[in-house]
């Protein structure tokens, strides 16, 4: 099967679930409240998935808030900041490390577990990897970029251990953050290497916004099987480079833009899926969007995959046709 | 004489917090996004969160004071929409940080259109019990973050966009900002200072009028430049000397009679500082170049913490300033 179709992870929370969240954050509702909530538009998000036909599925992390605060929160050794601007009018509360970090129990396995026996689709395992958590966390305890994202990376060895052991046979360790210093493009390796050795399931990362032209094609030593990378945003600069210097490793190549409200025509969206097969044969291309879609509505993120899927269909129609 | 020593933010400060008051720009932006809220009430929001910013540098006792940039959706495609000539496209990381910043696209002659950041300065200015600082971001960082066509020229670009700033700068001047900063962070870590950033200080300086003018270099160290730097037609520089320590070894090599805006407290990480130890620092930097007047300041916008460290980071500044001037 070639041509298979994803997602990068987040999908948007339905109002219902967003104002549940306010409610809990003031302490008026209990856990259990919110926790059917979000099971439920959990839920909703799987079938949703399984209705439009996608291969590989994600929980749409309906449960976590930002990707980096989500993991602290459930680490010793780390404190939650207030809000800090992330672009425009966006703004997240960033992880503060004050101690030793350590890793109390399995974060993300339960929720794994659960997902995964809704549907009989593969369901990704999501991690927020180590420099990305690094990165993204005011260090008050380590002092050194280094120290701080090797301690990140040892316990979330450990969780993807325990995903492995529940049974995802993808896990996926996203590092956004990875373009931020070209210069330590060697410890992303290092610290997602820690993390991957020896892990019996496809590996995969997923980055974006950023300079990868920089990078590439160093970008290709890093230890895992895919690389999930944002295109479209980028005006699909990178196919460029990739006819320089060919990509080796699977890739995940994000064909909707998910910043802006418009949804994509299909032929629009076929015609970044065929750029990409002129420099990855179909075997190794994967179909997504640029990154999750939790900063759009819930009926935009829907018909945003919905042409997604749709025309990756045709696409392989048309290789199967050919062929 | 011994120096003086006050304190005053580079640049930004948190628009929003996290007590719900803090919160009102916030909403009505993303109200004003889904057309439930006017253009002027907008207006009215931004200016009331640029108050509360300095009334909060003004309580910590900072000198001089900015409108914390309130309204700027980033420092770069903030500048570009009001100089004309480019589209807003995709984002972009801004630096180092997990900040993202809208990338310009260079489409057309750029042709500014009217003031860009000096309503917010005036609006500043009448609220503002303390001299106030403008920013604008300058020519040189506004290029090199620009998306340029097919054989698209950075340099060319640059230089065009040195008349209409200075346009802004004359606005700036007229709207009575006390101190006129130009945030030019891609010159961290250059190996020269090039000609294009000249020019632009040359022209800003002819269009001034009393205000002083000054370049902030950020996200590193200049320490290839600094002497070049100094030479320029300024009144005062602004260095980051946390994520630019490099600069230290340069800094006390050099002797200026401009004031200079010491980036020492760290505007990227929560742990505070110790005043006492930031006055030293302080106090070693203007006795070795001889600076007559040297500001206490953050490596870079204070945009980067949370509004309740923010308000601690501005104390230290404040306090500092006060042990080395001898006024604590």
């Amino acid at each position: 099967m070639s041509l298979l179709t994803t997602h990068v992870g987040s999908y948007p929370k339905p109002p219902a679930l967003q104002k549940a969240r306010t409610r809990f954050s003031r302490g008026e509702i209990a856990y259990e409240e919110l926790h059917r909530l979000e099971e439920r538009a959990t839920r909703d998000w799987v079938e949703f998935q399984e209705s439009i036909g996608l291969d590989i599925l994600v929980d749409g992390e309906q449960y976590r808030g930002d990707m980096a605060t989500y993991f602290a929160e459930h680490l010793e050794g780390t404190a939650i900041s207030g809000l800090v601007r992330s672009y425009g009018n966006r703004y997240y509360k960033k992880p503060i490390v004050t101690g030793a970090l350590r890793r109390t129990g399995p974060i993300t396995v339960e929720w794994w577990r659960t997902v995964q026996e809704w549907t009989d689709r593969p369901v990704k395992g999501m991690l927020t990897g180590p420099y990305t958590m690094m990165d993204w966390s005011f260090d008050e305890h380590y002092g050194s970029r280094r120290e701080t994202a090797l301690a990140f990376a040892r316990v979330l060895r450990d969780e993807a251990r325990d995903l492995a052991s529940a049974g995802a046979s993808w896990i996926q360790i996203d590092e956004p953050a990875l373009s931020a210093r070209a210069d330590e493009l060697p410890l992303v390796v290092e610290a997602l290497g820690i993390v991957t050795e020896g892990l019996p399931a496809k590996t995969i990362t997923h980055t974006c916004f950023g300079n990868y032209a920089q990078l590439y094609p160093d970008l290709l030593k890093l230890p895992v099987d895919q690389i999930d990378l944002e295109m479209s945003n980028s005006g699909l600069d990178m196919i460029a480079l990739f006819r320089k210097y060919p990509f080796t490793k699977e890739i995940a190549f994000g064909v909707i833009d998910v910043h802006t409200h418009v949804v994509e025509s299909k032929d629009l969206v076929k015609e970044r899926i065929r750029r990409a097969l002129e420099v990855v044969p179909p075997e190794r291309l994967y179909i997504d969007p640029d990154c999750g879609l939790k900063t759009r509505t819930v009926d935009e993120a829907k018909a945003k995959m919905t042409v997604m899927v749709e025309a990756a269909r045709e696409v392989r129609a048309e290789i199967g046709a050919k062929g | 004489m011994p120096p003086e020593f006050r304190a005053c933010v580079l640049n930004a400060y948190p628009r929003v917090g996290d007590a719900p008051e803090e919160q009102l720009l916030r909403r009505a932006i993303a109200r004003h996004d889904t057309g439930e809220v006017s253009d002027e009430d907008l207006a009215k929001a931004q200016e009331l969160a640029a108050e509360g910013a300095i009334r909060e540098q003004e309580a910590a006792g900072l000198d001089v004071v900015t409108d914390g940039q309130v309204s700027w959706h980033d420092p770069v495609s903030h500048v570009a929409r009001g100089l004309g000539g480019f589209e807003i496209n995709g984002l972009l990381r801004w630096f180092d940080t997990n900040v993202y910043i809208r990338q310009p696209v260079a489409i057309g002659p750029i042709a500014r259109q009217g003031p860009i950041v000096a309503p917010a300065v005036e609006a500043a200015k009448r609220v503002a019990h303390r001299p106030v600082k403008a920013i604008v971001t300058g020519p040189w960082t506004l290029a090199h973050h620009t998306k340029l066509g097919n054989g698209g020229d950075e340099e060319a670009l640059a230089r065009s966009l040195i008349p209409p700033l200075a346009d802004e700068v004359r606005a700036l001047a007229a709207a009575g900002a006390d101190y006129i900063q130009v945030d030019e962070p891609s010159l961290a870590r250059a190996s020269a200072v090039p000609g294009i950033v000249s020019e632009a200080l040359a022209a800003f300086a002819t269009a001034k009028g009393t205000a002083r003018l000054g370049l902030a270099v950020y996200f590193g160290g200049v320490p290839a430049v600094l002497p070049e730097l100094l030479r320029l037609p300024l009144d005062f520089l602004a260095l980051d000397l946390v994520q630019g320590a490099e600069t230290v070894d340069a800094l006390v090599g050099v002797r200026t009679a401009k004031t200079l805006l010491l980036g020492l407290v760290d505007a990227r990480n929560t742990r505070l500082e110790s005043p006492e130890a930031i006055a030293r620092q302080a106090m070693r930097f203007a006795g070795a170049t001889g600076s007559p007047e040297c500001f206490v300041t953050t490596s870079n916008s204070l945009e980067f913490l949370p509004r309740g460290t923010a308000r601690r980071k501005i104390e230290v500044l404040a306090r500092a300033a006060r042990i080395a001037g001898g006024r604590a």
